[in-house]
């Protein structure tokens, strides 16, 4: 039985155990921590408010007279990407005291949809949530519709099908279709990664063709059906999603971007379930269904290839190679493409060509599975490279350059590395958590300057901007010690014995790691007056700092876990295929000598061999200045040449 | 005797022969697909076989046998990996999100000075990989995916104490005709913001580069990427 494998989406089996790992960590995380009382953590934003007034500070005019303003303002911050911005002024709208009167308004509900939908936006899932849930709570107006889309948006980002339900609990049974389609989408997400696969059909088959999540659902019951061995009902499913006729004017809901991605993975799927079937004309019909503007047409072209292989179609097997080849762009398919490209050679009996192309794949990716070996070893090469895979930024210019591996090599494992999708939504969690910590410093120095400015009002900032940033202090030694890592590394690969070295450097990052996460601790105020409340603030912001650096050490093993995976999968990749070059070339060989054989066995037969009747051709005697004018079959039998009838 | 010698040399003619064929056409159902992406071991795939019974026979196969170039199970991905997120991920970002949500706003109750950033990129085939403004260390502007500047764009404005702060631009940018050549350049600039004003920080981003142009087709090209900052303040309210 061979495992099926649907486009770049994990195996969808996989992706029910992986959604059902990431869900347990989510509900133990639920489990482990209880969440605050006031999960949009308005409390403090409120007391601040409380204390201000009791300054006269900012301004005394209400909320209501301002609501569209602000709520506007908003919405222009966050179509240009200020989202900090947009957080910021919405947490200030939505906590003050006179908000509440609003809060069930048409801007009311739309400022906290704007805030949930900011917050979302910037990986700030769990106060996101609260926003959202708080803009139905009271009462369904005609924006809660996609106060719902946004909390399935987030569910399905965070694999956290459950949750999403929960927090859609109160939604009202008489909510619009679509928004029940939306529900019954999450619902059948929940039930697939809980290992329910009639319940989750049974959901998916509830989505209209209007609703944006009906490629998707149908695809997903397609695959279902698939994994449990009932091929037909999967390619009929397919086959609703991949249909050629679905056009965008006869469905205008489906003519966006993600539709088109998931009916070419649709049209891979069918191939897929044909070539399983070895019905190989099918699954090349269907591969030629992806579209030429498509991502997955190098996958296409190469699986297409692989049937017509397998068919024993060795010249359509080269045709949709050469169709691959003309694309001229790197894709993920190369190093086996150039296998299956010198197999097609040896299949048609062109030994010396397909050695020749073994013999080139063999210099080439010899040192670049070495090179995947040496980088493994060093995570933060690793971690470096993947990043710069996944972004698509130039490997050789990346932080990988500190491992012992060259530039192009470099850049060649990051063209062949086929990276895990949990990997890019660890990155990505990465990503936002230096945003924070970044946005928390910047915090940190302004209340260090508020606390200042109230104590001397008159006083102006004087900024330690004399000295350079200490993030360039930090990075000049992250880079003297990446250059020591390097020169270690290299001397281990010449044999040296650098294990004291080694414990030595290990020292030396340890204390960079204690030297850039330690700060100044801060007592934390007692009163409820501003000064009190900033000092309570820069007591927490200075503990969050602390646990942000805990965090971000977890994520970066998790990442790294991932990364060395990748690398491991295409060292195992690599491997494979520079085996089965070395026993093409042994193919090679011995097909020469059989080719030989059979010219010997020929020429006894009295058969001249191909070689030996070229040899005789005029035209390989020709100089470059000279040229040969065969005989065409022209005879004029009747024209005078002058020595007929000559005895 | 004699029949152990003929027995060899029958053993002998007839092992290269059949080493050969058997080389030249490798046996053997592979299992995994053909197609070489990302897909589960098939430890996972196994249970769900099981539970459905026999694969079904292809009904109207033509022929043909799996490619021996089929990757191998333990070339997928390894989904028993623990890929999760630490467990108060979500809490802690929540509460610096709101900690900062709440600096941000009394910083713009407490103070009447204000910095205004803008942006603008300058550059027929620039295209920007990535951009960051960060104000005092602290990145307050991440450039979404396809941003772009051909205008003077405002990226941040806020009140913040009077007095002297350093702004950091941090761009990445790619030509758009090779978006593998690509540079990137980091700079910091102090200003200084008077009570009571607001300042306009206007950062022009000049990209004159041609090595996405040039050097693909003449192997000479050049990079030249410059930063021009402006800033004017002006007494809030005028």
């Amino acid at each position: 039985m061979r495992t099926f494998s649907f486009g770049g989406a994990p195996h969808a089996r996989g992706r029910v155990l992986l959604a059902a790992a990431l869900l347990g960590l989510f509900v133990a995380g639920n489990a482990a921590a209880q969440p605050p009382a006031d999960a949009t953590r308005g409390d403090k934003m409120r007391a601040l408010h409380d204390a201000m007034s009791r300054r006269r500070l900012g301004s005394q005019q209400g909320v209501t007279e301002a609501l569209p303003e602000r709520v506007a303002e908003a919405e222009n911050l966050v179509s240009s990407g200020r989202l900090d911005e947009a957080i910021a002024l919405l947490t200030a709208t939505v906590e003050a005291p006179s908000f509440d009167a609003n809060a069930d308004s048409s801007a009311g509900r739309a400022a906290l949809y704007l805030l949930g939908h900011a917050l979302a936006s910037a990986g700030i899932h769990d106060s996101a949530r609260a926003y959202l849930r708080k803009s139905f709570a009271k009462g369904w107006g005609s924006e809660s519709p996609r106060a719902v889309r946004r909390l399935v948006e987030i569910a399905l980002e965070r694999h956290a099908y459950d949750a999403g339900l929960q927090d859609l609990a109160t939604v009202p049974a008489s909510a619009p279709p679509e928004t029940q389609a939306e529900i019954s989408y999450l619902r059948g997400r929940a039930r697939q990664a809980a290992g329910d696969i009639d319940g989750a059909l049974a959901e998916y088959a509830k989505l209209p063709q209007t609703s944006r999540f009906w490629s998707q659902a149908t695809y997903l019951s397609g695959l279902m059906q698939v994994e449990r061995g009932r091929f037909k009902e999967g390619e009929a499913l397919f086959c609703k999603v991949a249909d050629p006729n679905r056009q965008d004017k006869s469905v205008p809901v489906f003519a966006d971007e993600r539709f088109f991605a998931v009916r070419d993975l649709a049209r891979l799927a069918l191939g897929r379930v044909a070539h399983e079937q070895l019905r190989h004309d099918d699954a090349r019909y269907y591969y030629y269904l992806v579209p030429r503007d498509s991502d997955r047409l190098a996958e296409a072209l190469y699986e297409a290839a692989t049937t017509r292989y397998e068919k024993k179609d060795y010249i359509g097997a080269r045709d949709l190679l050469d169709e691959l080849f003309g694309l001229k762009s790197h894709h993920r398919y190369e190093d086996e493409a150039r296998i299956l490209d010198a197999y097609i050679d040896l299949a048609l009996c062109r030994f010396p060509s397909a050695d020749k192309k073994l013999k080139a794949f063999l210099t080439d990716y010899e040192p670049v599975r070495d090179a995947t070996r040496r980088l493994a070893e060093n995570e933060r090469g690793t971690r470096a490279l993947l990043a710069a895979a996944r972004t698509g930024a130039d490997a050789g210019g990346s932080d990988a350059t500190n491992a012992a591996v060259s530039t192009d090599q470099l850049r060649a494992v990051a063209a062949l590395v086929r990276i895990d999708p949990a990997y890019g939504e660890i990155a990505k969690k990465h990503a936002v958590l230096d945003h924070e910590m970044s946005g928390l410093k910047l915090a940190l120095g302004t209340i260090n300057d508020m606390q200042r400015s109230i104590a001397s009002p008159q006083d102006v900032k004087a900024a330690a901007v004399t000295e350079s940033a200490p993030t360039d202090k930090a990075a000049e030694t992250r880079a003297a010690l990446d250059g020591l890592r390097k020169q270690v590394d290299e001397l281990e690969q010449a044999g040296g014995n650098v294990a004291p070295m080694k414990a030595e450097l290990a020292a030396l990052e340890a204390r960079y790691q204690a030297a850039s996460s330690a700060l100044p601790s801060t007592a934390a105020g007692a009163g409820a007056d501003l000064p009190d409340l900033l000092k309570n603030e820069a007591a927490a912001g200075a503990s969050m700092s602390q646990q942000l650096d805990g965090v971000r050490t977890e994520l970066i093993a998790a990442e790294t876990v991932l990364a060395k995976d990748a690398l491991h999968r295409l060292d195992l990749r690599l491997s494979r295929l520079l085996r089965r070059a070395r026993l093409g070339r042994i193919e090679s060989v011995l097909g020469k000598k059989r080719a030989l054989e059979v010219e010997i066995e020929a020429i006894n037969a009295g058969y001249l061999p191909k070689d030996a009747v070229d040899s005789l051709d005029a035209a390989r005697f020709l100089r470059d200045n000279e040229e040969y004018w065969p005989f065409e079959g022209d005879d004029w039998p009747d024209e005078f040449v002058g020595s007929e009838g000559l005895k | 005797m004699k029949t152990t010698r003929i027995v060899f040399a029958l053993i002998l003619a007839a092992v290269p022969a059949i080493a050969t064929f058997a080389s030249a056409q490798p046996k053997g159902k592979p299992s995994v697909a053909a197609a070489p992406v990302e897909a589960a071991a098939p430890e996972a795939a196994a249970p769900a076989a099981a539970e459905a019974g026999p694969v079904p026979i292809p009904e109207s196969g033509d022929g043909g046998k799996w490619s021996p170039l089929n990757p191998t199970p333990e070339e997928m991905r390894n989904t028993s990996l623990d890929a999760g997120a630490p467990v108060d991920y979500d809490k802690l970002l929540a509460d610096v999100a709101a900690l900062r949500a709440r600096v941000a706003a009394v910083a713009d109750s407490l103070y009447r000075s204000r910095v205004k950033v803008s942006v603008q990129i300058d550059g027929d085939h620039a295209k920007i990989a990535s951009l960051a403004v960060a104000l005092d260390d602290g990145v307050v502007f991440t450039a979404p995916s396809a941003f772009s500047a051909s205008d003077m764009t405002p990226v941040y404005d806020h009140a913040l104490a009077p007095g002297r702060h350093a702004i950091t631009i941090d761009v990445e940018r790619k030509d758009s005709r090779d978006e593998s050549f690509r540079t990137s350049q980091k700079s910091r600039f102090i200003v200084d913001v008077p009570r009571d004003n607001k300042l306009t920080v206007e950062v022009k981003i000049i990209d004159d580069s041609s090595m996405g142009a040039d050097f693909p087709s003449d192997q000479s090209g050049k990079y030249d990427l410059r930063f021009r900052v402006k800033a004017v303040a002006k007494p809030v309210g005028k």
